[in-house]
């Protein structure tokens, strides 16, 4: 009984110091996805991830945010198979929707970066 | 029971490193015994196994009269240990890292309330006990270290260093705390390279070389060896007896990593 107590409040100690640390978070989330991708980009296969979809919410007025659009619609993996399928969306609180909706499992927001 | 602490013969090797090398000594109840001793001279070897971190190579240990290799875990519920090191996580708050220490040694949680309270207003910490551990200065880590080594109120209280790297006004608090402590009855073992802490607090002084006792006795008769010094401090015993050249030593071994270890030292302490 002791066993499970003393288990209890180490488990609760760590998902504490967890939560409360961002890079931990985001290596945790990110990482294995990253890695999904990246391994369905060496070893493409017919279960290997393709035609991801994805939101794009382009907002620069410039020839940067469309060609950033255009490279990630275009994107193949070793397959000669789309890695995303994009959807454009005006802004991001339609892109949020998507999400919602289920439309979309990504999302890549080209913000306005012309004129930088 | 007079001495709280018995130490028969006591090593401890590392393959061919001897780091602790046949002590014995005795450390009375209500005493604060000093442990003087250049780096690697096996100072905190022996507190690490006094309690209970390492088993002894040879010899026997006695700690509030219970054996420190058959016994281990009555030595931990008569033991506190504020190590070098600062055994706290600085993700969580002083409040939750109490808490955790304290259930963790099978306290109840109105228990470590009011002892934490008791001992974060004493040490000056309880408007700080909301905020997490990483964010206070090296002196405040160390009083909540020394609160959470205080809260199974445990008959000796090891010191590692207590006040390595702090400043005067906090060096002053905690002294000024371990007498009190010490006026209550708690026994400690202080190790310490500041000279001036251990002739304050300490009754009596060893001064451990090369793994072995060199010295020992209280600060008057150790400060009487010296010769042709009007006034001898501490400092000038200690130079007389383990000499003036720097030691450099490295035994193989990496130091401990990482936070505390809930499976070690004195967070396994248990209360009565």
């Amino acid at each position: 009984m002791q066993t499970i107590k003393d288990t209890y409040q180490i488990t609760k100690k760590d998902l504490l110091e967890f939560v409360r640390d961002r890079l931990r978070i985001i290596t945790f989330f990110v990482m294995p996805i990253f890695m999904m991708i990246l391994v369905g980009f060496i070893f493409p296969s017919q279960n290997s991830l393709k035609n991801i979809p994805i939101g794009i919410a382009n907002m620069d007025k410039g020839q940067i945010g469309q060609k950033l659009t255009e490279a990630v619609q275009n994107l193949k993996i070793s397959n000669n198979s789309n890695a995303f399928v994009v959807k454009n969306y005006n802004d991001t609180e339609a892109i949020k929707e998507g999400i919602k909706k289920q439309e979309i499992s990504g999302v890549y927001l080209s913000l306005q970066i012309s004129h930088l | 029971m007079d001495n709280m602490i018995e130490v028969k013969n006591l090593t401890k090797k590392f393959k061919s490193f001897v780091a602790v090398d046949n002590i014995s000594f005795d450390v009375k109840k209500g005493e604060i015994f000093g442990f003087l001793g250049p780096n690697g001279a096996g100072k905190s070897t022996t507190i690490r196994v006094l309690t209970t971190l390492l088993r002894p190579t040879y010899g026997t240990a006695k700690v509030g009269g219970f054996d420190i290799k058959k016994q281990q875990e009555e030595v931990r519920e008569r033991i506190g240990l504020v190590a070098e090191k600062i055994i706290l996580y600085d993700r969580l708050t002083a409040n939750e890292n109490l808490n955790f220490f304290g259930r963790i040694n099978r306290m109840a949680p109105e228990l470590i309330k009011e002892r934490s309270n008791k001992w974060l207003k004493r040490l000056h910490m309880e408007e700080w006990r909301k905020s997490l551990v990483g964010t206070y200065s090296t002196g405040m880590k160390q009083r909540i270290n020394i609160v959470r080594a205080l809260l199974t109120e445990p008959e000796v209280l090891f010191l590692d260093e207590p006040t390595l790297g702090l400043d005067p006004q906090t060096t002053r608090v905690i002294r000024d705390f371990l007498t009190e402590l010490n006026k209550q009855g708690i026994s400690m073992i202080l190790s310490t390279h500041d000279m001036l802490e251990a002739d304050f607090l300490a009754h009596r002084v060893a001064i451990i070389d090369h793994g072995q006792i060199a010295a020992l006795d209280t600060v008057e008769n150790l400060k009487k060896r010296v010769k042709g010094v009007e006034q001898p401090t501490l400092e000038d015993v200690f130079l007389e007896i383990t000499g003036k050249e720097i030691r450099d030593i490295a035994t193989g071994r990496m130091p401990q990593s990482g936070g505390p270890r809930p499976g070690g030292g004195v967070a396994t302490n248990r209360v009565r």
